[in-house]
């Protein structure tokens, strides 16, 4: 199995306790079998994992994970897209 | 936070618990398919509030503060888990009392739970159904199925399955 080989991750905001123990987390958009892009960008803000677990991040850091994961998403829909037409011609 | 499961294992702590609960009702994965083994031990009980989620040893001051503040705090539920549709609302589903199905129920594509239907985590419709009776967990309804009011199905067997079922 690959380090990117993930079942599943995901952005979430926490709410915490009086002492500041987690008590719950919202995911808006979780994650089943990420993408190897989505899992590489992903695991270079958390190499502490290395099994299942989770990080706690400040905002800043989340907005620019967010957009890197945009990029990568964007740029991996793009290389699909050239890959199509090739594709297409084996069919 | 950044969570990552790299196994189905049981859930270890509270961000994970929670990730498995919002594949379930993203309807990304089906019940059973989760390892959900002791989630209720890691779940805190909790007081479910108008003002979030609220740990119970922090609920008497919350409410203090609330009332001196003249906010409105009403508390919802005291329970391990959240009613689902305060994280997900999934799409083409009729849910006439939201209170009635808690986070990790797996809700499939055009089904109606009318006001006495309830759904457990872990538990859920396959597609189309009328649900106006109680899902337990581990119990998965059939697509066009019909369950009527005062039914129950409940899970002593964990993979139990009705198809297409009709029950009034």
């Amino acid at each position: 199995m690959s380090v990117t080989d993930l079942h599943s991750l995901a952005l979430g905001i926490a709410s915490k306790n009086s002492s500041g123990e987690i008590i719950e987390v919202y995911y808006p958009k979780p994650l089943l079998n990420p993408s190897t892009t989505c899992a590489e960008q992903m695991l270079a803000q958390c190499q502490d994992i290395s099994d299942n677990g989770f990080i706690e991040t400040s905002p800043d850091a989340m907005r620019s994970l967010a957009s890197a994961l945009a990029e990568a998403m964007k740029l991996s829909r793009a290389k699909l897209r050239r890959r199509l037409p090739e594709v297409q011609r084996l069919r | 936070m950044i969570t990552v499961l790299r196994e189905n294992s049981p859930p270890s702590s509270i961000p994970e618990a929670f990730l498995k609960l919002h594949l379930l009702s993203h309807r990304l994965t089906v019940p059973h398919e989760l390892n959900l083994d002791g989630i209720f031990g890691i779940l805190k009980n909790l007081a479910w509030t108008s003002q979030g989620p609220v740990d119970l040893d922090d609920l008497p001051k919350r409410q203090l503060q609330a009332r001196v503040n003249g906010e409105t705090f009403e508390v919802y539920s005291v329970d391990k888990f959240p009613k689902m549709t305060s994280y997900v609302v999934p799409t083409s589903v009729r849910i006439a009392d939201t209170a009635r199905i808690r986070l990790g129920a797996y809700i499939g594509e055009g089904t109606t739970v009318m006001h006495e239907g309830f759904v457990n985590f872990n538990a859920g419709t396959e597609g189309a159904a009328m649900i106006e009776g109680r899902i337990s967990a581990g119990v998965m309804v059939g697509e066009n199925s019909d369950l009527g009011g005062g039914k129950q199905h409940h899970g002593n067997s964990f993979r139990r399955r009705h198809r297409n079922y009709q029950c009034g």
